[in-house]
């Protein structure tokens, strides 16, 4: 990385003016050649001049600082000697001319090779001796006059020239290369012929000359400034003009000055002419050497060196002088009166009061004159950072990423005026172009400011690196690095780039074009913009985030949402009741995972009393498992209806599936056919999960070949037929049961269930076993991976059909654990909500909002919202009082669970007495004073909802609320018990 | 979310022959005392009634059904007339459930009650 400061703004034109080869080599030569003379020419001068200083002048007048007799009386009264007089200006001379050499030598060190600046170096080296009085003293030698001369000539030329030509080398306007040969013409004439000289002209024709020079040269820069000039060179042009007016005012000042004083001879002016010589000449000759100072500024000039801020503090320090002296003036005036009229005396008293209070004075009113300084004169600046200070009060409370980047552009827009402005901000993590900084495109904000045209800056361009490791304002044109953006931001204007900085990240770039007034960016709107990048970052952070989340839950959402499609179909293909057959059992469990799987399962009621039982399983989740699931089942169910054969139904359906079904997706099944008149069942199976038939004591597996469906066309399936007797049974079941796994990350496995189903006895049935050991095995709280789907069918013994024919249907988690059979009227509960409550008092009020919320999509009426709201909470009131004794951290929870017809509110407690029957209070007894007046919770809950089941477990005393949904009307149901 | 309980709030006004209690807020089983506060301040002069103002209760519980009850014996073992008015449908329809209406008139508002007890004096004299 390298930057190089001293490089002109303005690299095209600077190379045009490169010096290569012999040019250069003559160039060079002639410089050295110049530089060698004007040096030689000077160093003899000065004996000299230091002799022509000491020695009592006999004109009148005496020019050039020369002693007159009376100039030397004064000089002898004052204790000085002519030697001393001599020695002074002698070095006054010298330091002006070493410094202007100085100057000079240091614009060809930086730009030796550009023709444009030797020339601007020579003239520096050059014209100090021919504007100072040293070199004149050589008149009185012939052979270096002409060489002194020679100089003369060739800075006098030099001066106009660079003025048409400064800062870029060329005529502008076109026309002015005339004046300036004329002006070279006249200049080479003096040489020839020293009196045509200007500089040796008598005071008033000297004077129109130099005047007329100014003028001509002031205009022409004047009119570059104004019509060709860009930010830069303008930047260049204010640097001359200043250093030009300040040799002006000192130039005109001093001959003014030397005119007066001269003009006498008496003896009462002598000491202000020997004050002029002592003083006022080396002020004239530092005025003199501003012009070179100020345009070698221009030229290797540095950033901070902006000249509007030194105007800005000469101004502002100017008026406080002036102000603090007049203060200071007037108070010591007022005071000494003051003293004398009241203590008759005066003197230290006012002088130390006065001081004291311009000490007390000084800042508040520096303060006070730049604020006036900066609204007058810099009324631009002055709105700009009122402008930034008023947005940056506001950025605390924006969070909106597009509305702040809009405000951002809108007011950078405002308060900097540039022809461009982009913002670039880095994608955060998530984003698919994560890293990347995008120009954000929607800050159009009147017509300023076009996009940028590419499209994103890499993470690890160099800008970036670089940006992100400096600090500050980033100059493009400085910047040299082999860097893409760097380069196209170049290519389409850009100059500034403000890096935004928010914990030691570099989250994005301001990015400004030049100023549409052409003016440079001056070191007080790099500050601004310094300033407000520094507020404004952490703010586009916030907002970035605040952006990320709600993409976030937004994506959440759209999940959920998918979820619930997939579930809603999933559920609503699950056949609703389970048929019926005297002698036979038929028992389901199904268990949906989270994600929803693509377990399903049917039955199917043929004409002649056969049962078809259906079992599949969809590889795949979510809805498009959901969706093929749906096919399945109904091609199955077409199926069935025309063909008897299991074998015949899945390798049609295998056809009809094979050419629907997404790619990598498929079905498994097993598809069974029961008689219940004799026990026949036949089946086949398309790769599905085999089934296990439990015959007397030992246990067998039901095999028979065939691929999944969906997977390839033309496939067939082995049919097979067995006999179930009185007393077993057959368990269907999903891949879902035998690959769950524990915590230990084993699997079930069918050795396992196989021994499961060997070791039952008959009684609790077989699902509640198998769903229990299945609980315990993958541990109750662990979300199932898969979903869970069994079918028994289990032929019972002849007087042994006790059990009403049931299923269970559960919809998350929660419900494998359930400990105590869903009651009736639904055969599928879903999960509605669950809360958990800590056991504190005055709960009352959540209690309802949570029901009246959870309740929403079931539109309940008011009341009997109201009802179910009361019976709730008495029975948490009781859960949290009677059973947990009211200590919080003990929870009550309430599951609420609905169907089609009915809402069900489980409240459970961990502990506590058994719950009591409710019975009806004996009002009388309690108006009476034989009863106490308290004991109505139960009986409230009983008669406020349809039907009330209280559980009490070993460990868990559940009460269960239920309100039907069909019978949904306001009527009054009052019952007694 | 978080509901904090509304306070409860009684007043207590005379009319000749009726006090009435005015209620606001939440009937609950923390009540008692101010509600028992609020039967001696109404009964404080002779009256032979007690009006319970309920319109501006907004909730009543279990507990708070026991301490109407509490205050229905009182009256009864002093032998006065326990009225009640300005009951929400719902909570009307729970003094009935709770068949609290045998033993307290329930009138839609006050002036009605009011009106009744005007009645009831003057049919008695």
């Amino acid at each position: 990385m390298h930057l190089d400061h001293s490089h002109l703004p303005h690299s095209k034109i600077g190379k045009d003016r490169q010096l290569h080869g012999w040019k250069l080599i003559a160039a060079w030569t002639a410089w050295f050649l110049i530089v060698l003379l004007a040096l030689g020419i000077f160093i003899t001068a000065v004996p000299f001049r230091f002799n022509e200083l000491r020695t009592v002048c006999t004109e009148t007048p005496c020019a050039k600082q020369l002693l007159s007799p009376a100039k030397l009386a004064t000089l002898l009264k004052f204790g000085l000697s002519a030697n001393f007089y001599a020695i002074y200006l002698v070095l006054v001379e010298t330091i002006l001319f070493s410094a202007t050499v100085i100057v000079a030598l240091l614009i060809f060190w930086r730009k030796s090779n550009d023709w444009l600046m030797l020339l601007v170096s020579l003239t520096l080296i050059t014209v100090t001796p021919a504007l100072t009085s040293t070199t004149q003293t050589l008149v009185t030698i012939p052979e270096i006059l002409l060489s002194a001369e020679f100089l003369g000539s060739f800075s006098g030329a030099a001066v106009f020239l660079l003025f048409f030509i400064l800062p870029d080398g060329r005529f502008v306007p076109r026309w002015t290369w005339i004046p300036a040969l004329l002006w070279s013409i006249w200049a080479v004439l003096w040489f020839i012929a020293p009196s045509l000289n200007p500089f040796g002209f008598p005071a008033l024709p000297r004077a129109i000359v130099l005047l007329v020079t100014l003028i001509t040269a002031l205009s022409a820069q004047l009119y570059r400034y104004i019509r060709v000039s860009d930010s830069g060179q303008r930047q260049q042009t204010k640097w001359m003009v200043w250093g030009l007016i300040g040799l002006a005012i000192g130039y005109a000042t001093f001959n003014l000055a030397t005119a007066i004083v001269s003009g006498s001879e008496a003896a009462e002016i002598s000491q202000w002419r020997l004050l002029l010589d002592f003083v006022g000449y080396p002020v004239f000759l530092f005025t003199l050497f501003l012009l070179p100072l100020s345009i070698s500024i221009s030229i290797l000039r540095y950033r901070l060196w902006d000249i509007d801020i030194l105007v800005n503090r000469a101004l502002v320090y100017g008026m406080l002088v002036g102000i603090l002296t007049v203060v200071y003036l007037g108070s010591v005036i007022l005071l000494q009166h003051v003293f004398r009229e009241l203590v008759a005396q005066e003197g230290e008293w006012a002088v130390a009061a006065s001081t004291l209070a311009i000490a007390f004075l000084f800042q508040p009113l520096r303060r006070r004159v730049q604020d006036v300084i900066d609204r007058r004169f810099y009324r631009r600046k002055y709105d700009a950072a009122q402008t930034l200070a008023a947005f940056s009060t506001t950025l605390r409370d924006q969070v909106d990423l597009t509305q702040l980047t809009r405000a951002l552009v809108g007011v950078v827009n405002k308060t900097m005026q540039p022809v461009r402005v982009a913002l670039w901000l880095r994608q955060p993590y998530g984003n698919p172009a994560s890293g990347l900084f995008i120009a954000q495109t929607n800050l159009q904000h009147g017509d300023s400011p076009k996009l940028e045209e590419i499209t994103a800056i890499a993470p690890d361009d160099p800008l970036v690196t670089y940006c992100r490791n400096v600090s500050g304002i980033v100059i493009l044109d400085r910047l040299r690095l082999n860097s893409p953006a760097l380069r196209a931001m170049k290519a389409m204007g850009t100059t500034l780039a403000v890096p935004l900085v928010s914990h030691s990240e570099l989250i994005g770039l301001l990015c400004l074009g030049p100023r549409r007034s052409q003016q440079a960016y001056t070191a007080d709107d790099h500050q601004l913009l310094q300033n407000l990048a520094t507020q404004v970052a952490p703010a586009v952070r916030v907002a970035q985030l605040v952006r990320q989340q709600q993409a976030e839950i937004q994506a959440r959402e759209r999940m959920e949402q998918e979820l619930r499609v997939a579930r809603h179909i999933q559920h609503s293909l699950l056949p609703k009741n389970v048929p019926k057959r005297p002698g036979w059992e038929i028992t389901t469990y199904y268990q949906p995972a989270r994600a929803v799987g693509g377990d399903f399962y049917d039955f199917l009621e043929l004409p002649d009393g056969r049962l078809v039982f259906i079992i599949g399983d969809v590889t795949d989740k979510g809805i498009p498992a959901a969706l093929v699931m749906a096919t399945t089942r109904s091609t199955l169910r077409a199926a069935a209806q025309r063909l008897i054969s299991p074998s015949q139904v899945l390798a049609q359906a295998n056809e009809l599936i094979c050419a629907d079904i997404p790619e990598a997706m498929f079905v498994t099944c097993l598809y069974a056919v029961l008689d219940p008149k004799n026990g026949r069942l036949r089946y086949a199976n398309a790769g599905h999960s085999l089934p296990y038939w439990r015959k007397d004591s030992q246990v067998v597996k039901l095999w028979a070949t065939g691929m999944p469906l969906g997977l390839m066309p033309d496939q067939r399936y082995e049919e097979k037929e067995i006999t179930i007797a009185a007393g077993e049974n057959v368990l269907f079941y999903s891949d879902g049961l035998i690959e769950a796994h524990n915590r230990d990350r084993q699997i079930l496995g069918p050795a396992h269930l196989q021994t499961l189903i060997a070791d039952h006895s008959g009684d609790p049935p077989l699902i509640d076993v198998l769903v229990s050991k299945l609980a315990q095995f993958t541990g109750h709280d662990i979300d199932p991976e898969d979903d869970v789907t069994l079918v028994t069918l289990s032929r019972v013994q002849e007087g042994k059909e006790t059990k009403k024919i049931q299923s269970r249907q559960t919809s998350g988690k929660q419900s494998v654990t359930l400990p105590t059979p869903l009651p009736a009227p639904c055969v599928q509960w879903r999960a509605l909500a669950h809360f958990e409550l800590p056991s504190k008092r005055g709960q009352d009020r959540q209690v309802m909002q949570l029901i009246s919320e959870a309740t929403v999509s079931l539109n309940l009426s008011p009341r009997r919202l109201e009802r179910l709201q009361t019976a709730v909470t008495e029975a948490v009131l009781n859960a949290m009082e009677h059973g947990h004794g009211y200590d919080p951290t003990k929870l009550v929870s309430i599951e609420m669970l609905f169907c089609e017809t009915a809402l069900l509110v489980r409240i459970s407690q961990g502990e506590g007495p058994p719950i009591p029957t409710p019975k009806t209070p004996d009002l009388a007894a309690k108006v009476a004073g034989h009863e106490e007046p308290r004991g109505w919770g139960l009986f409230l809950m009983q008669n406020l909802v349809d039907d009330m089941r209280i559980h009490n477990s070993v460990n868990r005393r559940t009460v269960e609320l239920i309100m039907h949904l069909e019978n949904n009307e306001d009527a009054p149901t009052t019952k007694t018990v | 979310m978080h509901l904090p309980p509304k306070p409860f709030k009684v007043t207590v006004r005379h009319r000749p022959s009726v006090g009435i209690i005015e209620l606001h807020g939440e009937i609950v089983s923390s009540t008692e005392e101010a509600l028992s506060a609020a039967y001696v301040e109404a009964t404080n002069q002779h009256a032979a009634t007690v009006l319970l103002n309920f319109n501006g209760v907004d909730y009543i519980n279990s507990g708070g059904i026991a301490r109407i009850v509490s205050l229905i014996r009182q009256a009864h073992q002093s032998g006065r007339v326990l009225l009640a008015c300005g009951l929400s449908e719902y909570y009307s329809e729970l003094f009935e459930i709770a068949k609290l209406t045998d033993f307290i008139d329930v009138y839609p508002d006050e002036a009605t009650a009011l009106a009744a007890v005007e009645d009831n004096v003057f049919r008695e004299e």
